[in-house]
């Protein structure tokens, strides 16, 4: 039986890893596109933008984005 | 209409063909025209299981390349009468076809039959695109065993992100003794862990083994018969039919039939 639960959790843990390798190719696109958007409204460019991409502890992919601008494009935000 | 599914597995050897063929007589033995195509070029075993090696004159690639129209490749089989095989090339080749020739192929030929059966080689690369690409329904075959589960997770995901939807899951050769031993993964802990959705449990059944020798279809009255009945129905209504591996072990009879089991 508790072989049976370490072979459940060794399964858990592999799949786990398996998630956590995400592609770079994927957080590239990923940065390109919403810096694509952001630009729109900040004053912003690709060296003042960080993404990343992790998984929580139930195996969810986690998107964290962190951008520093030092102003806001008045013009886009009047409608 | 025809229905085109696509039997793959990511990882080889848990049985991929084996389901190809077997779903293929219990469609055909329920009234339907059915055709597998074996698509895996090189690594082909589909004529081998079917026992059709001898009858085999031309092949895929005779039809990618010219040589014959595709019903002349076409092989029925011996026993099932709604059964046909389109047999993949028997040496090695460079592939230099691609999904959308594969369909054209399957497209002039799909109009005479009810199912389409197609076998995908193992992996996630050319060979799996090439058929994934072919087949509007999908099945990801897997075993019990860890890194059969890990390598159906794999390919069930990438068929998720390409397809938009689920595929359905086969979890093959469970060993029913083994479950309720508690010595191998239960269908519920494989299930919880894989992305595709559970359509049918195909236990581990010595008499496949034997019939391949022989090149004969297997006995629709054993485990694995029962088993591939219930699939091929869960297939057809589209309501999965699940077979519990693990009754047969349980209760006196049960008990004795595990004990057995595991001393040979």
């Amino acid at each position: 039986m508790k072989e049976l639960v370490k072979c459940e959790n060794r399964l858990k843990n592999i799949m786990l890893m398996d998630k956590q390798e995400v592609p770079q190719r994927i957080v590239r696109v990923v940065k390109a596109e919403l810096l694509y958007v952001l630009k729109n409204y900040f004053d912003v460019s690709s060296e003042n933008m960080s993404v990343d991409i992790s998984l929580n502890a139930t195996g969810q992919y986690v998107l964290s984005m962190v951008m520093e601008s030092d102003s806001i494009k008045v013009v886009n935000t009047l409608n | 209409m025809v229905r085109k599914i696509v039997i793959t597995s990511g990882k080889g050897g848990v049985g991929k063909t084996t389901l190809v063929s077997a779903l293929g007589v219990e469609l055909a033995g329920m009234g339907y025209k059915v055709l597998m195509v074996d698509m895996d070029f090189g690594l082909n075993n589909l004529d081998i299981v079917m026992g059709i090696e001898n009858k085999i004159v031309y092949d895929i690639i005779d039809v990618l390349e010219g040589r014959c129209q595709p019903r002349q490749a076409i092989v029925q089989d011996f026993d099932e009468s709604n059964l046909y095989i389109f047999p993949s090339t028997h040496g090695f080749c460079r592939v230099k076809f691609g999904s959308r020739e594969l369909l054209e192929i399957i497209k002039m030929v799909e109009d005479d039959y009810d199912f389409v059966l197609i076998d995908c080689p193992a992996g996630i690369d050319g060979g799996f695109k090439r058929a994934v690409e072919c087949g509007g329904e999908h099945i990801v075959v897997t075993t019990p065993h860890l890194s059969a589960i890990r390598d159906a997770d794999k390919v069930s995901t990438a068929l998720m992100g390409y397809l938009g939807r689920r595929p359905g899951v086969i979890i093959n050769r469970a060993r029913g003794d083994l479950m309720v031993r508690k010595e191998m993964l239960g269908v519920e802990s494989i299930e919880e862990n894989l992305m595709g959705r559970l359509i049918g449990v195909v236990p581990d059944d010595d008499v496949v083994s034997v019939q391949m020798y022989k090149g004969v279809n297997f006995d629709k009255n054993s485990q694995f018969g029962i088993a591939i009945n219930m699939v091929a129905k869960g297939i057809v209504s589209n309501a999965p039919e699940i077979y519990d591996c693990t009754k047969r072990y349980r209760g006196v009879i049960g008990g004795l039939r595990k004990r057995i089991k595991g001393r040979v």
